[in-house]
C-alpha cells in the first residue's frame, strides 16, 4: 500500500510535467468553477454577512441559526433540488443548464453562500466591542468606525471565502448530480476521482486526489498572500 | 460511598461492553459470511435480495454484497475485499483468471443489452436487431444525436466499445482532440442509472443491460424508449469466478464457503430462481450454465460435483427471451 502511495505521487508529477491534456482540462474546469462560484458568493455573502452580523433586529437569532444550518447543508441534496428545479419537470425545466458548467457555478455558489455569510457574520459579531468604543471617544464617525470594523475583521472574512473556496472545490455528490460528469464537459477532479474509483483504477484517482490538493494548495497560497496583503485593500492613512 | 458507586458502574460497564464485543466477534467467526464483489446491474435488478434469502436458508451462508463496476469488482478481488465475484466482461474475467487470481469460472446467466433512445429517433433505428447497422446508423446521424457512453471500464462500456469497432466506427474517446471534433459521443464515467438518467435529460442514446433499464425506465417518463433489441451480439452473459485464496495475502478467502455458494447457483434449484425472477412482468435474466455444460472439462465438472448423467439444458431459455421481449416493452 505504502508503494502505491509513492507510485500515485510519481503519476501525479508524471501527469503535472508531462501537460498531461485532459489532467490539464480537468483541473482548470475545477478551479474556474469554484473561483468563480466563490468570488460571486463572496460578493454577496460578505457585504451580506457583515451586515447581518453588525444589526440588530427582531428574528436575527433566527436567520442566524438558520444561516448555520445552511452551512451544512448536504451537498447531495443540494445537487437533487438543482436537478428537480432544473429537469423536464421542474419550474426552470426550459433553462436547460443541466449538464453544463454553467449549472456547476450555480450549485456551488449556492453551497458556498451560507458558509460566507454564516463565517462573516460571525467574525462581525466577534469584533472587540471596546475598539469602536474607544474610537467613539476619540471622535471617529459612523463611517470611520465601519472601516475600523472591516479593517479589524478582514482576515476573519478573507478565510471564510477561504472555506467556502475549500468546500467548493472537494465538492463531489452535487455537481456529479447536475453535471452528470461527462468527460471533457463536465468532469472536475473530484467526479474524475469518483470515475476512476467505480473503474478499479486506485493509483490513478489517487494521482488525480494529490493534483486536486496541490491545485488547492497553490490557490490558497494566493489568497493567504492577499489575506495579510495590507496595501492591496487600503492605504495607511 | 459515591465513589465506589462509580466505580462499580464502570466495572459493570467494561464488563459488559467487553462481553458483547466478544460476543459479536465470536458471532462472526461461527457465521460463514462471505463477500461478493459483482456489478450495479446485478445489484440493481434485485435479484440477489430475491435469491440470497432462500441460498442462506439452504447453506447457511450470509453474502455482503459489493456492488461497483465490472473493473472495480475484479480490482477489489485483486485486493483481497472479496471471496467470489460475479461480472459480465469476458476479457476482463480472463486477464483476472490468467493472472491467478481467479478460478473455476462459471457460465451463471445472461441477458441482453438493449439501444435506448429518444422516442423521435432521429438515428432511425427502430426495431432493427442488427448490431453493426445500429451502430452504423447511429453514427450517421452524429450531427443530430447525442451518444452518452458509461466511459467507466465497465462490462456494459466494453461491449459497447466493441460494437463500434464491430461496425468499423473509430472512436478515439481518449483522444482529447478526437473528443472536441466528436461532440455528439460523451462519456458518463458513471453507473448505467445515471448513464440512463443523463441520455433522459439531454434527449440522447445509450447503450444499455436490460435489467438497469427495467429497473428505472418508470422514472424516465416517455422521453426515453428501448429502440433496438435483439442482436445476437448484445447477449450479456454473467460469470462467477471463485477468488485464488494464495493469490491473497492481505485477508484469509473463505474459499470452501464461496465454493458451496455458486455451487448452490449453479444447482436446478438456484439456476431455475433466477429464470424465475421478474422485474415490471418481465424476466430480467436466463439460467445459463447448463447451455455451457459441455464446454466444460472433466475436471471442473469434478469440483463441482456434477456427474455426466445430468441431462443436457435445452435452449428453450434463449426462446423464451424473445418471446418475452417481443410482447413489447
Amino acid at each position: 500500500m505504502a508503494s502505491d502511495i509513492l507510485s500515485s505521487i510519481i503519476q501525479a508529477i508524471t501527469l503535472i510535467i508531462t501537460l498531461d491534456p485532459e489532467v490539464m482540462q480537468i483541473t482548470l474546469l475545477s478551479l474556474r468553477v469554484s473561483l468563480i462560484a466563490v468570488i460571486l458568493s463572496s460578493l454577496i455573502g460578505i457585504p451580506t454577512g457583515i451586515y447581518l452580523g453588525l444589526l440588530r433586529f427582531r428574528g436575527k437569532t433566527f436567520l442566524l441559526t438558520f444561516i448555520n444550518t445552511a452551512m451544512a447543508f448536504p451537498p447531495v441534496v443540494m445537487g437533487l433540488f438543482i436537478f428537480i428545479l432544473f429537469s423536464e419537470y421542474g419550474p426552470f425545466g426550459q433553462v436547460g443548464i443541466l449538464l453544463t458548467d454553467t449549472v456547476l457555478i450555480l450549485v456551488q455558489f449556492l453551497l458556498a453562500l451560507p458558509i460566507i455569510i454564516g463565517l462573516s457574520a460571525s467574525t462581525m459579531a466577534n469584533v472587540d466591542s471596546k475598539l469602536v468604543e474607544t474610537a467613539t471617544t476619540l471622535g471617529a464617525n459612523q463611517k470611520q468606525r465601519f472601516i475600523l470594523l472591516i479593517r479589524e475583521a478582514r482576515i476573519e472574512l478573507f478565510a471564510a471565502a477561504i472555506a467556502a473556496f475549500g468546500a467548493a472545490i472537494s465538492e463531489i455528490g452535487a455537481v456529479q448530480i447536475v453535471g452528470g460528469n461527462i468527460r471533457f464537459k463536465t468532469r472536475t477532479l473530484t467526479t474524475a476521482i469518483g470515475r476512476e474509483i467505480s473503474a478499479g483504477r486506485w493509483e490513478f484517482a489517487l494521482a488525480l486526489g494529490f493534483i486536486l490538493l496541490l491545485a488547492a494548495f497553490l490557490v490558497n497560497v494566493f489568497l493567504t498572500y492577499l489575506q495579510h496583503s495590507k496595501r492591496i485593500f487600503w492605504r495607511s492613512d | 460511598m459515591n465513589q465506589r458507586l462509580l466505580q462499580i458502574s464502570i466495572g459493570i460497564t467494561i464488563v459488559v461492553l467487553g462481553g458483547s464485543t466478544l460476543f459479536l466477534m465470536a458471532q462472526n467467526n461461527i457465521a460463514e459470511t462471505i463477500i461478493l464483489a459483482t456489478t450495479t446491474s446485478t445489484e440493481n435488478s434485485g435479484i440477489l435480495d430475491y435469491i440470497h434469502p432462500i441460498m442462506t436458508e439452504d447453506t447457511g451462508i450470509t453474502v455482503n454484497v459489493v456492488a461497483v463496476g465490472t473493473g472495480a469488482a475484479l480490482e477489489n478481488a485483486r485486493g483481497g475485499l472479496a471471496d467470489v465475484v460475479i461480472v459480465h466482461a469476458r476479457s476482463l474475467e480472463d486477464e483476472f483468471i490468467q493472472e491467478g487470481y481467479g478460478l473455476h469460472r462459471v457460465d451463471l446467466m445472461f441477458n441482453d443489452f438493449i439501444i435506448i433512445g429518444p422516442s423521435s429517433d432521429p438515428a432511425n433505428i427502430r426495431g432493427k436487431s442488427n448490431a453493426s447497422e445500429v451502430f452504423s446508423l447511429l453514427y450517421l446521424a452524429r450531427d443530430n444525436i447525442t451518444f452518452f457512453s458509461r466511459g467507466d471500464n465497465s462490462g456494459t462500456h466494453v461491449k459497447e466499445l466493441i460494437h463500434w469497432e464491430l461496425a468499423n466506427i473509430e472512436i478515439k474517446q481518449d483522444n482529447i482532440t478526437w473528443a472536441h471534433l466528436n461532440p455528439w459521443y460523451l462519456e458518463t464515467g458513471s453507473g448505467m442509472g445515471q448513464t440512463l438518467t443523463v441520455a433522459w435529460i439531454a434527449n440522447g442514446y445509450t447503450f444499455s443491460d436490460r435489467g438497469t433499464w427495467l429497473f428505472i425506465k418508470d422514472n424516465l417518463d416517455n422521453k426515453l424508449e428501448m429502440l433496438a433489441e435483439g442482436a445476437p451480439e448484445w447477449m450479456n452473459s454473467y460469470g462467477a469466478i471463485l477468488v485464488n485464496p494464495e493469490s491473497i495475502t492481505s485477508r484469509n478467502i473463505n474459499f470452501d464457503a464461496a465454493k458451496r455458494y455458486v455451487q448452490w447457483l449453479i444447482s436446478d434449484k438456484g439456476q431455475n430462481l433466477i429464470g424465475n425472477y421478474t422485474m415490471n412482468d418481465f424476466q430480467a435474466f436466463f439460467p445459463d450454465f447448463r447451455n455451457h455444460l459441455h464446454e466444460m472439462s472433466a475436471e471442473e465438472l469434478g469440483f463441482w460435483g456434477i456427474t455426466q448423467s445430468v441431462s443436457m439444458y435445452t435452449m428453450t431459455s434463449a426462446f423464451k427471451r424473445r418471446k418475452i421481449s417481443k410482447n413489447g416493452i
